[in-house]
């Protein structure tokens, strides 16, 4: 899966974003893996959240798929429009080097470069023990967020 | 406030650091009584985990135990393997470690400086706050960024765990075009670090000078950065393989990670600081006027001002890249060739946050027998409580809130990677 660019599937970009070593915080690499091969743009981000801005600073319409604790009860999942406003304040991402999602997003509202629609789903985390892989629950849920985001694009499309 | 009051300042959570770590002070009339700096992060078992694989694999495995220094953790473990094994690795392979190395500390030394470390010389409260009020500051620090992962995915493949680096070089050299397209981004991050490093020498610096003991890699004809000598400002010149002849590990009890001492017992910096003291006689043109210009001409005993250490290391880098990348022609073989064998050997090169050593025994197929992995943070903890001491004594008559913001500030002088540390505020302080 390629990283960046400017988006298919109806202009939007769609990244997950966290690390397969951690266990559940692969949440969105694999929402991603699901996604590659629907004709979207699917990329994966396992970097540190800041190289998220450098990723979507070409795109308008960006998914961002994230693993969470707080937001969701863990093997659930939430939407968020952060296009508008920041990601509540219960949320938290896997913390790498001090600046998680919710940071990045702001810091990016504070300098103009988030995309003219930035959408958050956040999958709850049972753990982030390295090496452990997905927990069974969490990868479901990894797979109705796929169903749900080319749904959300489809009908995107279809306006 | 009255000496004889009971104190509690309680950090529940280190902000700004990567890993979790905390803090807990206390103070009875006057007196610091007690003073624990404790990282709780899951110990990683690394060494326990190289146990039993091949030579080859080090690397790859080291490289999972930091994601934003993971080329100070291949080429440690790399150099360690190629020293057991006797082999050297030399002229273009050698300079294209060096320019990875580059990207590496202009992308960590970045991130810390502006995003985590800058916030406290400002009275913000994180990064975000930073971006607000200084947005030409945050961008030009994200442009750094990304030169310095654009530096490490040209070379090693990706910028996060990089896959092309191995014991003897690497599995494919970049094409020449791909390193000369560096130098322009290059010469403008230059400029960028320049600039960063000339707003942030107006910051206002506590006063706090350490007596420290500082030990890095020293190099007769370069600054350390990927090889050298083990090398102290108390006179200290040591080859790598006796680095565990003049410092110590122990475990103590309110810390997942080891505790590193000085043979005789006393503890000792590593990092910017201890580099900049060991090898300023080697700063590149460029870094060694700003440094004059900030007023680090004489050296840097304050860590406070290890903010302004980063940003000179950074132009270093900038200009060791651009000349790197200017002299770079493809060699002929990507890496030499490396036969297994048995023997121990012994590796050392200096990650962004210090001096990141390595051991490993092999038996005659090449698996590993043993390893130790000893990274700067935790060499580094003894210093960082000697550090909090002196500043907490001496700032007795702040309130709580200023009190916990100075001693959380105190810990990122050090950039600490705690999740390295324990292969790293829950502050307390209790005054009565």
């Amino acid at each position: 899966m390629p990283g960046g660019g400017a988006g298919g599937g109806a202009g939007w970009l769609i990244i997950g974003f966290g690390n397969a070593d951690r266990g559940d915080d692969g949440a969105g690499i694999e929402v991603s893996r699901c996604l590659a091969g629907s004709g979207l743009a699917a990329v994966v981000h396992q970097g540190d959240a800041l190289g998220l801005i450098e990723l979507w600073r070409e795109a308008r319409r960006v998914i961002v798929i994230d693993a969470v604790v707080g937001a969701t009860a863990p093997a659930g999942y939430a939407r968020f429009n952060t296009s508008l406003q920041p990601l509540p304040a219960p949320v938290t991402t896997a913390p790498r080097h001090g600046i998680g999602l919710a940071e990045t997003i702001e810091i990016a509202r504070a300098l103009s470069l988030l995309p003219d629609v930035l959408v958050v789903y956040a999958i709850g985390a049972q753990t982030f023990a390295l090496g452990s892989g997905l927990a069974p629950a969490v990868a479901a849920a990894c797979a109705e967020v796929a169903d749900r985001i080319r749904r959300e694009v489809a009908a995107t499309a279809a306006t | 406030m009255s000496r004889t009051e009971v104190r509690t300042i309680r950090v529940d959570a280190l902000a700004r650091v990567e890993g979790e770590g905390a803090l807990s002070v206390r103070i009875r009339e006057g007196v610091v009584t007690h003073l624990n700096f404790r990282i709780y992060e899951p110990p990683r078992f690394f060494e326990a985990l190289l146990r039993g694989r091949m030579f080859w694999e080090a690397p790859d495995i080291t490289a999972r135990i930091c994601g934003i220094c993971p080329i100070a953790y291949m080429l440690s473990s790399s150099q360690a393997m190629e020293a057991a094994l006797g082999v050297r690795v030399d002229g273009p392979l050698r300079d294209l470690r060096r320019l990875i190395y580059c990207g590496e500390w202009i992308e960590s030394h970045v991130l810390h400086a502006a995003m985590l470390h800058a916030p406290d010389f400002l009275g913000l409260p994180d990064a975000i706050a930073i971006a607000r009020r200084e947005p030409d500051l945050v961008a030009k620090a994200l442009a750094l960024k990304k030169l310095g992962n654009t530096i490490i995915e040209v070379i090693g493949g990706r910028a996060v765990h990089p896959v092309n680096l191995r014991v003897g070089g690497f599995y494919k050299a970049p094409a020449k075009e791909a390193i000369r397209a560096l130098i322009e981004p290059l010469r403008r991050g230059l400029d960028d670090a320049v600039a960063l490093t000339r707003a942030f020498a107006a910051f206002d610096f506590p006063d706090f000078t350490g007596d420290y003991t500082f030990i890095s890699l020293g190099h007769d004809d370069e600054y350390a950065i990927c090889e050298g000598r083990v090398v102290a400002s108390d006179g200290l010149d040591a080859p790598v393989e006796d680095y565990l002849d003049h410092v110590r590990e122990d475990q103590v009890a309110h810390s997942t990670a080891l505790w590193a001492r000085r043979a005789d017992g006393g503890a000792y910096l590593l990092g910017p600081l201890a580099r900049y003291a060991n090898n300023a006689a080697r700063l590149t043109p460029v870094a060694r006027e700003t440094a004059a210009a900030v007023d680090l001409g004489g050296g840097c005993r304050n860590p406070f001002r290890s903010i302004l250490v980063r940003m000179i290391e950074v132009i270093l880098a900038c200009e060791e890249a651009i000349r790197l990348a200017g002299g770079y022609e493809e060699p002929e073989d990507a890496h030499v060739g490396v036969e297994p064998a048995a023997g121990i050997g012994h590796g050392a090169t200096e990650a962004p946050r210090g001096l990141c050593y390595h051991r490993y025994r092999l038996d005659d197929e090449g698996r590993i027998l043993e390893a130790q992995i000893i990274p700067p943070t935790s060499q580094n903890q003894r210093q960082i409580e000697a550090d909090l001491r002196g500043v907490v004594e001496r700032s007795l008559d702040m309130n709580d809130d200023d009190l916990r913001q100075r001693c959380e500030q105190t810990i990122r002088n050090y950039d600490p990677c705690i999740s390295c540390a324990t292969h790293f505020l829950t502050l307390a302080i209790e005054r009565s």
